[in-house]
């Protein structure tokens, strides 16, 4: 079953500013697609029709084959969760507790919601800052309790925007790790835009190409980060492995470290 | 906020109640009016409003008499309306009494005239705003509902304190000049208590709630008046810049009034 | 802003800081510590005889102390407030008001800014504003969670457009208040965008009506007895007034 279909979505912002032209997009169930592109093409308006924030001028937004109307938004919030660009807008209850029940409460009675809460907050390794006010957490942190607070609604399907922008390194593996473990665990769709390139091999199966509105490519991971062509169009360098390989004038591109490693010592090793 | 700076202890408990009750009445019907009109996305706006307005009051700005503080409730009346800016002089004032400046006990009196305030800027905004641009328009706004502002506090004044049998300065008193040279060297928010004192002083000797409104107002209105222009200033200066920008947010506007 | 600021008026990292404190005060239910507070504040201006006033500002202090709070640097917060009534007391005299009543008053409005103090400093203001949100209508309450949550964000970015302003030097007067009005611009645009990505989140997350709240204190048998204790301080001091 397709977990997400955009089909030749436009949106236009109340100043005239066309952000989406004609875009389209598949996602099937448990994949995992990021979405690149440079500034201002429309990467966040994309992931905003996800949860109905948005709603298309033209076109339409499927869900698990429902389209997105305002008669079935509540059902869509529980279904698509979003974690935002800002965790500070995001994070907007006194305290860490109070955020990640945010969505629980209104939808749970309290006792439910509150068990709910503790379970997420426990997995994520979150429970001691459980009566931290936000303003005062890392931005590591901040992400973690942004992810628990939507990860508490039980979503199907997990939609980032960003999730690695200002983030220091070591919160960065972090959060990449606890991303993966997820997806895993819960068998969640996953759909994130993001510039940084060198997380992408390790979060998707697929890379969607967003350049001012439309999808110029959509498709296999490997093929988007290799071809230089199509990454200097879209205003992303490749990864510094793949720069490597071509500076050494190696066939094989290398993704992660992983393949990097192999890939260098076999090409050392032959010299 | 900065108008009604009088501490606890001058204003008699039973006229507190009176102004606690006056301004229950009016921010209660501002909220029964917020049940039916506004939308979500207009209280999210307003709160953050709120908080704006509460930061923006602590900034000093600078003036002929050193820095002073605005406090931006025509502000508040002009872009969140009169809904709106029920919602945002409530917590601005429930908010700085929690924190020492200003009074618990005269929190109904200073909630009632700062109300006024925004309403009487959003009204006047309005019927300028049918013939004349946006900075003319607030700036002529926000200097006019000060003035009458202070008008109104000199009436909320006389009416609570005069002949009032509690109030302890009427038992000792008499006259005496005040001194010249205060006014050289003093800050507005000086001059203002100065004032504020020394009129009430000779007010509490005169029995006639009338003539302490005289006296009052007399002795209040330069320091008000010169900083109304200063807060005109800059309210025009950014209602001006949010009508360009995002004329959507000025609930005043009438060409995109939002409700 | 300038050190003055800093020194004398209540900073928010230290109201933070002392407010997340432990003590038999701290411990306390907000709804303890507020209305002691607030009924102290309308004690104090209820009094006439001034044998009575004179021990509120003791109580007031006895209790800051006892909350391991630093006395002196409430004792210097509280220069603000007492600026205001301490016209009173050099100006009073001048004209003939005898000291001792310009005094009073100025005791009373001091002591009402130390009671206010008492209370800030013991209690995080996330829980104030839990307490009062119960009681107030939707928009109002939820105002005041937003505000207890986004008030630090925005002063601290005000804070860093002053320093870039002064990094840049000191401009003549009226520019300078053209620069700061277009601050206060920037800053009133800066926060409608905020709140527009807000209300995003928050809608993402199925926010309707009024916004819940999952935090909770315990009401224990501590609190009952010191709100037994403030009433009956109420009590005896207002007897004592009516007698005296």
């Amino acid at each position: 079953m397709k977990a997400v279909e955009i089909d030749c979505v436009e949106h236009v912002y109340p100043d005239g500013t066309r952000a989406l032209c004609g875009a389209c997009l598949e996602v099937e169930e448990g994949e995992s697609v990021a979405v690149l592109g440079p500034n201002g093409s429309g990467k966040t308006t994309l992931l905003l029709h996800l949860n109905g924030s948005l709603l298309p001028r033209e076109g339409s937004v499927k869900v698990f084959g429902e389209p997105v109307s305002k008669r079935n938004l509540d059902w869509v919030r529980r279904t698509v969760g979003v974690v935002f660009q800002d965790s500070d807008d995001q994070l907007f209850m006194p305290t860490v507790l109070d955020d990640v029940a945010f969505g629980p409460l209104n939808f749970k009675p309290r006792e439910e919601a509150l068990r709910d809460v503790e379970e997420v907050m426990r997995e994520l390794n979150i429970l001691d800052l459980k009566d931290k006010i936000p303003h005062f957490l890392s931005g590591g942190q901040k992400k973690l309790v942004a992810i628990a607070g939507v990860l508490v609604m039980k979503p199907r399907i997990l939609v980032l925007d960003e999730p690695t922008v200002g983030l220091d390194a070591e919160a960065k593996n972090r959060i990449v790790q606890t991303i993966i473990e997820l997806k895993q665990r819960y068998k969640l769709t996953l759909i994130f835009s993001t510039f940084d390139v060198e997380v992408v091999p390790l979060l998707a199966d697929k890379v969607a190409i967003l350049k001012e509105g439309k999808i110029i490519y959509y498709g296999d991971v490997r093929r988007a980060l290799t071809d230089t062509e199509l990454l200097r169009e879209a205003r992303l360098n490749p990864p510094p492995y793949v720069k490597l390989a071509e500076l050494l004038g190696i066939e094989e591109k290398p993704l992660t470290l992983e393949e990097a490693s192999k890939t260098f010592s076999r090409f050392i090793s032959n010299k | 906020m900065a108008h009604i700076h009088l501490p606890d202890g001058v204003m008699p408990l039973e006229w507190c109640a009176v102004w606690f009750i006056v301004a229950g009445v009016l921010i209660g019907v501002a909220m029964l009016a917020a049940r039916r009109e506004a939308e979500f996305r207009q209280r999210i706006l307003v709160a953050f409003l709120t908080v704006i307005l509460f930061v923006v009051m602590m900034i000093p700005v600078p003036s002929p008499f050193g820095g002073t503080h605005v406090n931006l409730t025509s502000l508040a009346g002009i872009v969140a309306g009169p809904v709106g800016s029920a919602v945002v002089v409530f917590i601005v004032s429930v908010a700085l009494s929690l924190i020492g400046h200003g009074g618990v006990t005269v929190l109904g009196a200073n909630i009632s005239v700062l109300y006024f305030e925004s309403v009487a800027a959003y009204v006047f905004y309005r019927l300028l705003r049918r013939r004349f641009e946006v900075y003319a328009s607030a700036f002529t706004a926000t200097v006019v509902s000060l003035i009458l502002s202070t008008v109104l506090t000199s009436a909320v004044l006389a009416v609570s304190i005069t002949g009032s049998p509690w109030f302890y300065l009427n038992e000792y008193f008499y006259e005496n000049p005040l001194v010249p040279w205060l006014w050289v060297f003093a800050s507005p928010q000086l001059v203002f208590q100065v004032n504020l004192f020394y009129a009430l002083l000779k007010a509490a000797e005169l029995s006639s709630p009338l003539r302490f409104f005289t006296v009052f107002l007399a002795a209040t209105a330069p320091a008000n008046v010169s900083v109304a222009f200063i807060e005109a200033f800059i309210t025009s200066v950014i209602v001006q810049s949010a009508a360009r920008s995002r004329p959507d947010i000025v609930v005043a506007e009438p060409t995109m009034r939002r409700v | 802003m300038p050190s003055f600021v800093e020194k004398y008026l209540p900073s928010t990292p230290m109201v933070e800081y002392f407010s997340t404190r432990r003590s038999f005060y701290h411990d306390l239910h907000t709804l303890s510590k507020l209305s002691f507070s607030m009924s102290m504040v309308f004690l104090t201006v209820y009094l006439k005889d001034p044998r009575l006033i004179l021990f509120m500002p003791l109580i007031a202090l006895s209790l800051v102390a006892a909350s391991r709070l630093p006395v002196v640097t409430v004792l210097r917060w509280s220069l603000t407030p007492a600026l205001f009534a301490a016209v009173l007391c050099v100006f009073l005299p001048l004209i003939g008001y005898p000291l001792t009543g310009a005094i009073l008053i100025f005791v009373k409005a001091v002591t009402s800014a130390w009671f206010m103090f008492l209370l800030i400093l013991t209690t995080p203001i996330t829980n104030l504003a839990r307490v009062i949100s119960r009681v107030l209508p939707p928009w109002l309450a939820d105002t005041l969670i937003l505000t207890s949550r986004y008030f630090f964000l925005f002063f601290d970015e005000v804070q860093r457009m002053f320093r870039a302003m002064d990094s840049r030097g000191s401009p003549p007067l009226k520019r300078k208040l053209l620069l700061t009005s277009n601050m206060m611009a920037a800053l009133f645009v800066r926060g409608y965008e905020r709140a527009e990505r807000v209300y995003v989140a928050m809608s993402s997350r199925g926010y309707k009506s009024r916004i819940p709240l999952a935090s909770s204190e315990r009401f224990r048998m501590r609190d009952t007895a010191f709100i037994a204790s403030n009433l009956a301080i109420l009590a005896a001091f207002s007897l004592l007034e009516v007698i005296l």
